[in-house]
């Protein structure tokens, strides 16, 4: 390791020092970068993200690369460098996105932060309230909660609007609460109620609120993923301004139709964000042991897709770095992807034992970086709520929740007749 | 006369003039012309928004087809030969078929899947292979599979303007015939199977490139007086038991033709029904002249034996027909 930073920093000094290094890699990247950054990497080592932009200026200068063994990043060899004029800039795409606290806690005015913290709570009370009537045996089949993600889907909502199309895997009650389906109609749902918002057909995994967007609530991993990029397809090809936020997790990340969507996304330029909700493991393979390289954030460099990782336990790191990408794609439809590192706080599904995870490390997360606790602080902190508001509030979406769930347990199964409704669409006449 | 292959090609451009969210996409639609050159001429008129070449990658684009049909728009999705869509089955089967019911009739997707299916000729198993009972075994798919131009060009307008998921088998062997456009048919409603032939003394069935078969067998059948009636199905699913039935109570005899595996298969449905429903209208065993069950060999002489012989036909129908040779 010494050995590779001290070959860095005499780079970085054969490049003319870290001032005109800086220069020179602001002309061959498209992402900022400035001279503290470059200067902190004589003592910390160039990172892999700008290994080949700085290699790039070595064969400028004329200076033979192959003398530098640990410049090159893992798996690029020296001919992709002559090769590929245009790869730096992709190469060098990707990065996390550090949450600037004092920052991010200003660009929310006080009625935005107390939203973002009523829609979390009410998809953490909803999702409980789910846990309850399953393990009643009222809920059937497979049943995957969302707490502990609340941050994620609550940060993107924060960007988005009415206009904006939303698709996600089969852990889709939050997208659902948080597109405006009433409560009452995805208990009925679960339930198996003819009043559930897919007349008690699609279950837990499959359901979609059309007029604001949502395309469900998809059960195969990764199909969610060229279906949304149809959806972006569809938009871009109406002349739509919106945006279609794609939500897979760390498991569908090694589905291979995802790459093939990403390919037709960048070829086509459509206006899509992907979010990647690393809950750090599909089912009960944790990324380690699923993914080769798990810098999720970077699986669309190949296609040129920019990627970023961002803090998905903090909602307001979300909303306050997506904020301008998110518009930008509104103006000049391209992919991005967003890996959100998150966390779920319940098993997988209803009958996940968690042999693959210790209660030490579920607790840690909860106790330190609950998206929901994070905000409740700020709130108090900022003091535009006081401790007794907060309990009322959080006392009445509670008794919204359980008035909703009570209200779907009036029974009112489909009719039998139903069994044959629904499958072809009549033609219109 | 006009060929099959522009049969479908005039009816694609037909529905597009009419509906600007009508596009097409596949491998080597547009530059190209179609690697069968379905789609001839298309890009010309209507340019490359709609006419969409897409990169080798059949379950992204069928998923991305499915998914802007999901949001308003009426894809068109060509496959250079089903065969390739088995790397796809997913997005027409999970994805397509079954979101409507699963949506409660929320969402609807209105797409059409096209390509030609079946046995091409001495391109060996992998890339041939008929799909038909594959995808007519399948709740929410409508599968239609055209024997003539009336047939391909009627079908492919019902099959765009369709609310539900449509797979559009066509056959490669049958994109150079030419025929007659029926000047007297307007309208093909999916669903209906079509009296090619009017007879007596047994009803064959078929579809696809087996009419050929039919006719060629029904001609030397007259000959020796046995006169057969035709059933040109169509449609696959729904199957028109209907017209199936009403001819095998008038006949008492039923031989279905199938360039597709024996077991499983249409004729297997077909068969099963007629049993099921009017067994006491029966005059002899039902039967059916199919693909052999192996996987389709390169070799002349092979490739021929495994898929339904002519004579096979005739010889099946007059065993049926209580028929026997003089010499």
């Amino acid at each position: 390791m010494n050995g590779s930073i001290q070959e860095h920093k005499e780079i970085i000094n054969l490049l003319g020092g870290g001032k005109k290094l800086t220069e020179r890699l602001k002309l061959l990247s498209n992402e900022t970068i400035n001279e503290k950054t470059v200067y902190s990497w004589v003592r910390q080592g160039i990172p892999d993200k700008w290994k080949v932009a700085v290699s790039r200026c070595l064969l400028e200068d004329s200076i033979d690369i192959r003398n530098y063994k640990n410049l090159l990043p893992p798996g690029l060899h020296i001919d992709n460098l002559f090769s590929a004029n245009n790869s730096v800039k992709i190469f060098s795409s990707s990065k996390v996105l550090k949450t600037d606290e004092s920052n991010l806690q200003n660009i929310i005015d006080k009625d935005q932060l107390l939203k973002l913290y009523e829609m979390m709570i009410k998809i953490r009370r909803f999702e409980e309230k789910v846990g309850q009537l399953y393990s009643m045996g009222l809920i059937g089949g497979f049943c995957h909660l969302y707490i502990g993600q609340e941050g994620v889907i609550s940060g993107i909502e924060m960007l988005a609007d009415n206009n904006d199309c939303f698709i996600t895997g089969y852990r889709c009650h939050a997208h659902m609460v948080t597109r405006g389906e009433p409560m009452v109609n995805i208990f009925s749902e679960l339930l198996g109620n003819f009043s559930g918002s897919s007349k008690g057909k699609g279950g837990s995994m499959h359901m979609f609120r059309k007029e604001n967007n949502f395309f469900g609530g998809h059960g195969i991993v990764g199909a969610q993923v060229p279906i949304g990029t149809g959806i972006a397809f569809a938009n871009k090809y109406k002349n739509k301004k919106s945006v279609t936020f794609t939500f897979f997790g760390d498991g569908a990340v090694n589905q291979g139709q995802v790459y093939e969507a990403f390919n037709m996304a960048a070829l086509w330029q459509l206006p899509i964000i992907y979010i990647i909700e690393n809950n750090q493991y599909g089912m009960g393979t944790s990324v380690e042991r699923a993914s080769a390289m798990n810098e999720l954030f970077r699986r669309g460099e190949s296609f040129g897709i920019k990627g970023y990782e961002v803090d998905g336990m903090d909602p307001l790191s979300i909303y306050g770095n997506l904020q301008n990408i998110c518009s930008k794609i509104r103006e000049k439809p391209e992919p991005i992807l967003i890996e959100a590192k998150t966390y779920r706080y319940r098993g997988h599904s209803m009958s996940d034992p968690g042999k693959y995870r210790t209660r030490e490390e579920v607790q840690e997360t909860r106790e330190n970086r609950d998206p929901i606790e994070r905000i409740r602080a700020l709130l108090l902190s900022k003091k535009y709520i006081t401790e007794d508001k907060v309990k009322d509030l959080d006392k009445r979406i509670r008794e919204e929740v359980a008035e909703a769930a009570e209200l779907a347990r009036e029974k009112n199964l489909p009719d039998n007749e139903d069994l044959y409704r629904d499958v072809y669409k009549e033609l219109d006449s | 006369m006009i060929s099959v292959r522009e049969s479908i090609r005039d009816a694609i451009a037909e529905e597009m003039r009419k509906d600007p969210s009508i596009f097409l996409i596949g491998e080597e639609v547009g530059e190209y012309q179609g690697a069968y050159k379905v789609s001839q001429g298309l890009l010309d008129e209507f340019g490359p928004k709609r006419i969409i070449d897409t990169p080798i990658t059949e379950a992204g684009f069928t998923g991305l087809a499915v998914g802007a049909a999901m949001n308003g728009l009426k894809p068109i999705v060509e496959f250079m030969t089903w065969n390739f869509a088995m790397q796809a089955i997913d997005h027409i089967i999970n994805s397509a078929a079954k979101t409507y019911y699963m949506s409660g009739g929320k969402i609807n997707i209105p797409i059409v899947f096209r390509g030609p299916n079946g046995v091409a000729s001495r391109v060996a198993a992998q890339h041939s292979q008929d799909f038909s009972s594959w995808y007519s075994h399948i709740p929410g798919l409508k599968v239609v599979a055209p024997y003539d131009c009336t047939d391909a060009k009627l079908l492919m307008k019902s099959a765009i303007i369709d609310p539900n998921p449509v797979v559009f088998l066509e056959h490669e062997l049958l994109y150079n015939d030419k025929f007659n456009l029926n000047s007297e048919e307007n309208n093909i409603e999916i669903g209906k199977a079509k009296i090619q032939k009017i007879g007596d003394d047994i009803t064959l069935v078929a579809f696809s490139r087996s009419l050929n078969l039919a006719i060629e067998a029904s001609k030397t059948l007259e000959e020796i007086n046995i006169s057969s009636e035709i059933i040109n199905l169509r449609s696959l699913k729904p199957l028109d038991k209907e017209t199936i039935k009403k001819s095998v109570k008038k006949t008492g005899r039923l031989l279905v033709i199938e360039e597709g595996w024996k077991e499983y298969g249409v004729g297997a449905e077909i068969i099963s029904s007629v049993v099921e429903e009017i067994f006491d209208f029966l005059d002899a065993e039902p039967v059916r002249i199919c693909g052999k069950d192996v996987p389709l060999p390169y070799a002349e002489n092979l490739e021929k034996n495994a898929l339904p012989l002519l004579n096979q036909v005739i010889q099946k129908a007059k065993e049926v027909c209580y028929y026997e040779d003089k010499n």
